[in-house]
């Protein structure tokens, strides 16, 4: 047997998979965007979701021209930079601050970051309803130090969103960070002590420098993950906190229009794709050492 | 340590608390003795617990998230681990390619994988099987099994593989008695958090699940919209004590792998 082929027979399982489950599926999901919508009867039960074999972009003219669609695509991006921001300036210090934890406590605050991370997301969202509701620590605390009168909204409006979604992502932040500052080579920091530099003046000329790239990385799969925002909006938002993550899961399964549901996923990716195009574009190069 | 570090210092330990905050707090609440959502005062109990597993609804969910785990963590060890072996051990045109290709899935919400998926699986009729949920959270196992084997694959001895082959042993033989045990540990790491991942994820259940096929989360989901009960806590106490004993799981399999590999 040739060695390429050899080759292609270990890759095959995973090129298989990947083709049939995302590049298909990606394929089939704009070809299911240019169908016409299903006729709608009762509750969509006996109607279809959509009418196979039909091409059409109604769909896309009806988003493009929709005043609610760019609202909530308005939201989505606003929250996503939002979040993102948040948990780049949250993650950041963590992440260095876990970098130079002394090698005993490392495991103990790494679970502390890993087990939010792979734990139920919906057990994190389930505390923090209990948390931030009227009767939650938080705001009882307040009103028993006097701080406030009444009970803060913290659930079902924006800040219950922002928050909610800041602690899901975070996990993911202040792991790449942490990661890249790992690979940073510590001879470097411990020579500019030697050479006289301050603390700050080592941080702010050579960690924080060298750690860019690890940061932009941070940064942009934020972005991503918080553009995505599903869950919290859902469950700690109000109706006027939707999402496009919200809107997709509501044409799929209560307006039963799966065309539109095609069309707005679509859009989704297209705004991921552009803000991951820009923020390539934009990415520090690595290897850059300050005068 | 100096003084003028002593508020950043706050500020993370801090942030690392409100981080395990919520999860920490829906374990306390579980095991409160009464019926209201409230935290236990005085006397812990078990009470939701035992609710928990002598309801049908449940335990069958807390069974198909097992059955799910299991198959979609199979899945991504094959795909995973043959990956890995073909990138590290041959140059190929498209190597680049696939190694990108396998780390996408991480890259795209969840929500836009999710809708993308049902149609393609009531296409090919396998809408309302567990291989279908299954073979969606794959799609997350793959690139997490896919780097770990790699490492590992990078790291072992190349001269070990040579010297098996220099004996007389086929590709086949020197794959399975050499490179696969030395690969294990690693595998072992790669799978249990393939298996956490798809024991935790909500998003493509409640997409593909059927209420005949229904995981532990999607069971969850709408409780949490319109119901105060302390079972919730209790099956939140479930999930996450599962997902700590895998943790734990991996983390031997990740100390072990450091011993054999010697390095």
């Amino acid at each position: 047997m040739k060695k390429s082929s050899r080759a292609w027979c270990w890759a095959a399982p995973s090129v298989l998979l990947l083709v049939s489950l995302l590049l298909w599926p990606m394929i089939y999901l704009v070809r299911l965007s240019l169908n016409e919508g299903g006729s709608k009867s009762g509750f969509g039960i006996g109607g279809s979701f959509y009418k196979p074999g039909t091409w059409t972009l109604e769909v896309y003219r009806t988003l493009a021209t929709e005043h609610y669609f760019w609202q909530v695509t308005w939201f989505t991006v606003w929250l996503g930079f939002f979040v993102a921001a948040m948990c780049v300036l949250l993650g950041y210090p963590v992440a260095h601050y876990l970098w130079q934890l002394p090698r005993r406590w490392k495991p103990l605050a790494l679970a502390c970051v890993i087990i939010p991370k792979l734990s139920n997301l919906l057990v994190t969202i389930y505390g923090l309803k209990m948390i931030l509701g009227d009767h939650g620590p938080v705001n009882e605390t307040l009103m028993t130090l006097g701080i406030i009168k009444e009970p803060l909204a913290l659930q079902h409006s924006v800040t219950g969103v922002v928050i909610g979604k800041t602690l899901l992502v975070l996990p993911y932040t202040i792991l790449l960070i942490w990661a890249g500052l790992e690979r940073l080579d510590r001879t470097l920091i411990s020579a500019a002590r030697g050479l006289g530099a301050t603390g700050w003046q080592t941080f702010s000329r050579v960690t924080l420098p060298l750690s860019l790239p690890a940061l932009a990385a941070g940064a942009l799969i934020s972005l991503i993950w918080a553009l995505g925002a599903f869950i919290s909006p859902y469950l700690l938002g109000s109706p006027e906190q939707i999402t496009l993550a919200v809107d997709v899961q509501r044409q799929m399964f209560e307006n039963l229009h799966w065309p539109r549901a095609a069309g707005e996923g679509v859009a989704m990716l297209l705004t991921l794709a552009l803000i991951a195009g820009a923020g390539a574009l934009l990415r520090p190069k690595s290897h850059v050492l300050p005068r | 340590m100096n003084l003028r570090k002593l508020p950043l210092h706050t500020l993370c330990l801090l942030v690392l608390a409100a981080l395990m905050w919520p999860i920490v707090y829906a374990m306390w609440m579980s095991f409160t003795p009464g019926e209201m959502l409230m935290p236990p005062k005085g006397a812990w109990s078990l009470r939701w617990y035992a609710t928990f597993f002598a309801r049908s609804e449940w335990t069958d969910s807390l069974n198909h998230s097992f059955i799910v785990g299991a198959l979609s963590t199979a899945i991504s060890l094959v795909c995973g681990t043959s990956a890995a072996v073909a990138v590290t051990r041959y140059q190929f045109r498209g190597r680049q390619l696939l190694q990108s290709a396998v780390m996408l899935p991480l890259f795209v919400p969840a929500l836009v994988l999710a809708l993308a998926l049902l149609p393609v699986m009531r296409m090919i009729g396998l809408w309302g099987d567990f291989l279908s949920v299954a073979l969606a959270h794959s799609l997350w196992g793959l690139p997490l099994v896919f780097l770990a084997v790699r490492g590992a694959l990078e790291d072992m001895d190349p001269n070990l593989e040579l010297a098996a082959r220099g004996l007389g042993a086929n590709g086949g033989q020197t794959f399975f008695s050499v490179t696969l045990p030395v690969i294990m540990p690693a595998m072992g790491v790669g799978g249990l958090l393939a298996f956490i991942i798809s024991f935790n994820e909500l998003v493509m259940a409640l997409f593909l699940c059927t209420p005949d096929i229904d995981t532990l989360p999607k069971v969850i989901w709408p409780n949490l919209r319109y119901t105060l009960s302390p079972l919730v806590a209790a099956a939140s106490g479930v999930a996450v004590v599962t997902t700590v004993l895998l943790l734990g799981g991996a983390w031997l399999f990740f100390t072990s792998r450091r011993k054999t590999s010697g390095r």
